[in-house]
């Protein structure tokens, strides 16, 4: 079945997700309407768009989080859906309910499901009665207050603070005794309103050392629900998934279709139309998984999938939302290799990651078999503390998981960044430790290590960076560095002249 | 023959070492604290180009400067050395634990934890700050009595700007 695909569609995001979502957009043919904050105007993802509005003002909360100007500018533009990317209101049910009414297709699913899955309590409960194993929780609770004093009794410490409408360790805490909860729980809700709009923060027991393990669900209007394999996603800073992979070196065959069953059967009891990912909690000793929640949006790690599956998942939520049927079958998902993701983020690992802001001087990512980047940012932009410091993804697919890790090594020490600092180094540095390259990690691997420590550039490499500091720091001071073709250029780089020849 | 001294500011921060380098077109001898080292290098424009090491390898390098800082990037690690001008040299050794806590990054002050009179104990948390999202909290370097705040809850700073005065030791 083929219905009418959408003629217009407004991305309602920033970054490399709005520019990713609309190069799916122009290969469909469909016109792409660009909202944009102040100082995002001259990023890409405004550049490339076929119109582009002005959102007036530097906040999110101005901008990218207004439902009003959305709506408006969605109407006035002619656009008939919106994309909401993910993070900002990609999981609001009031912007979807919103959209809706605006007589606009709101692309993901609808608000009902959302309200019901997004919510991390509500899900819980429904992920339950599908049959899924989950992780105890409180009822959300303001302060130290009875709903807490009982999950306190039952389950005691350590536990989580986590936000309702989380997403990407927002508003999460891990408290070890009670009298940390109160201050966790205030400053919790305090990023959860400043990232979603809604403060509630709820209390969940702690699971020391799982692997974060998470399916990615496709369903269509028709009934029709598959997943989409595994994505391992245990490497994580501060709650921050910074890499992921799939397959997951823990899965076993077995344990794979366990999981994608599970994750079918909550998003059939839910109703949930569109793409969707269910997370699980692993524990990798016995094989248990626990449900830990749904996101009802596309994540930030989709590429991975897309990589080993060949498809298009932004393709597919566009498809759904505008009513097609599903032409794949569970049948038809078979991994090919293996694709790993670095999220690469302005921030100092060199300095306790401290976000880092500027001018992108340089900006040179890397080309080469099975390497994609997903990114936000242009080389003379300007980088500011308005919004998420990730810059961009790295994706390296291999046939096998050595050399798609191998291809992401070697794509990492061949990305030029200068302007700001990045986590570069550090991502290059988790990819060569043994456990992670015998792929034997859990949620725990980069936390209370001596990151900076290990970091350190070798001997060898110091004294080099130091000698090229002393000859740029030399045409300062004096004459500039002198520039030269000289012998050793012709010498190892015969291409060099060869662009001065004309071809007839 | 032209000599001067750089402070690394990254991956190992604050370290001073003393150069001397002779630049005869390509070639580079480079003496950084007594080691001496001999470079080819070879620039494709303002900010980029690479050198052969005495070993016969070859290294791709970029850099680009920002007042007296230098950003340099080598074989995929980032490097950030400051030019010390030689009248700067003396007050920047003597450098210790000052009264000043800076900002070590721009932001927003979100929250400010004590009040001028307070006793602080080194690493409370004295003032958290909000960029890119994240609540980043600023703790104190040393113990001491607060002298002085001088930004307010609310207030956008820059990197380096001063957020809370302790008193003199």
């Amino acid at each position: 079945m083929c219905s009418e695909l959408f003629s217009k569609v407004l991305v309602a995001n920033r970054g490399e997700i709005a520019v990713r979502v609309q190069q799916t957009l122009k290969t469909l043919g469909i016109a792409t309407v660009a909202v944009y904050s102040d100082p995002d105007a001259p990023a890409p993802h405004v550049s490339m768009a076929d119109e582009a509005w002005a959102l007036d003002g530097h906040t999110a909360e101005e901008t990218y989080l207004d439902i009003e100007k959305l709506i408006a500018i969605t109407r006035r533009s002619g656009a008939g859906a919106i994309h909401p990317g993910y993070g900002f209101l990609s999981e609001n049910p009031r912007f979807a309910r919103a959209c809706s009414e605006a007589g606009i297709t709101f692309i993901g699913p609808s608000p009902e499901s959302m309200e019901a899955l997004g919510d991390k309590i509500l899900s819980k409960g429904l992920a339950q009665s599908a049959g899924a194993p989950v992780v105890p929780n409180s009822q959300p609770c303001t302060g130290i207050d009875t709903a807490a004093e009982e999950f306190i009794a039952t389950w005691g410490f350590p536990l989580l603070v986590k936000a309702a409408a989380g997403g990407g360790g927002r508003g999460m805490r891990l408290v070890n005794a009670l009298e940390e909860l109160a201050p966790a729980l205030e400053s919790a809700g305090r990023e959860a309103e400043a990232a979603f709009g809604d403060g509630r923060v709820f209390l969940e027991r702690y699971i020391p050392r799982p692997r974060h393990v998470e399916i990615q669900v496709l369903a269509d209007g028709f009934g029709n629900t598959l997943h989409l394999l595994e994505r391992e996603c245990s490497i994580q800073r501060r709650y921050q998934k910074i890499i992921e992979e799939t397959p997951s070196p823990a899965l076993t065959p077995e344990l794979r279709r366990r999981m994608g069953e599970a994750a079918v059967a909550i998003v059939k009891s839910a109703g949930y139309v569109n793409a969707g990912t269910v997370e699980f909690l692993l524990d990798s000793e016995t094989g248990q998984f626990y449900y830990l929640e749904m996101n009802t949006r596309l994540q930030v790690e989709h590429p991975i999938t897309e990589q080993v599956l060949g498809l298009d998942l932004v393709e597919w939520q566009v498809r759904i939302a505008s009513g097609e049927e599903l032409i794949l079958r569970q049948d038809d998902i078979h991994a090919r290799g293996h694709a790993v993701e670095c999220r690469i983020y302005a921030e100092d690992p060199y300095n306790n990651f401290v976000p880092s802001v500027g001018t992108l001087v340089k900006w040179l990512p890397p080309s080469g078999p099975g390497l994609r980047l997903d990114s936000g940012v242009a080389q003379g932009q300007e980088v500011s503390t308005f919004y998420d410091p990730m810059l961009a993804k790295l994706i390296a697919w291999g046939p096998d998981r050595a050399s798609s890790l191998q291809r992401m090594d070697l794509a990492l020490s061949q990305f030029p960044v200068l302007g700001l600092v990045t986590n570069i180094p550090f991502l290059r540095q988790v990819i060569r430790r043994p456990g992670f390259l015998e792929g034997d990690y859990d949620i725990g691997f980069l936390t209370g290590d001596s990151e900076a420590s290990q970091l350190e550039p070798s001997q060898e490499a110091q004294t080099l960076a130091r000698a090229l500091a002393a000859w740029a720091a030399q045409g300062v001071s004096g004459q500039r560095p002198q520039i030269h073709a000289g012998l050793a250029e012709e010498q190892s780089n015969p291409w060099r002249n060869a662009g001065k020849l004309r071809l007839p | 023959m032209s000599q001067g001294q750089l402070l690394q500011l990254s991956p190992t921060s604050n370290q001073a070492f003393d150069y001397q380098v002779e630049i005869q077109g390509e070639s580079v001898r480079v003496n950084l604290d007594g080691i001496e080292i001999d470079l080819t290098v070879t620039t494709k424009d303002a900010q980029e180009g690479w050198c052969r090491t005495s070993d016969g390898n070859l290294h791709s390098f970029f850099w680009t400067w920002t007042g007296n800082a230098l950003q340099l990037w080598v074989d995929g690690d980032l490097f950030i050395f400051e030019k010390i001008e030689s009248r700067r040299q003396a007050s920047r050794d003597s450098s210790g634990p000052g009264n000043d806590i800076l900002a070590p990054m721009p932001g927003r002050v979100g929250q400010i934890l004590v009040q001028p009179g307070d006793s602080v104990e080194r690493g409370l948390t004295i003032i958290i700050l909000e960029s890119m999202k994240m609540e980043i909290e600023i703790a104190a370097h040393r113990d001491g009595v607060v002298k002085r705040i001088p930004v307010e809850v609310g207030a956008q700073v820059d990197r380096g700007m001063r957020l809370l005065e302790l008193e003199e030791q």
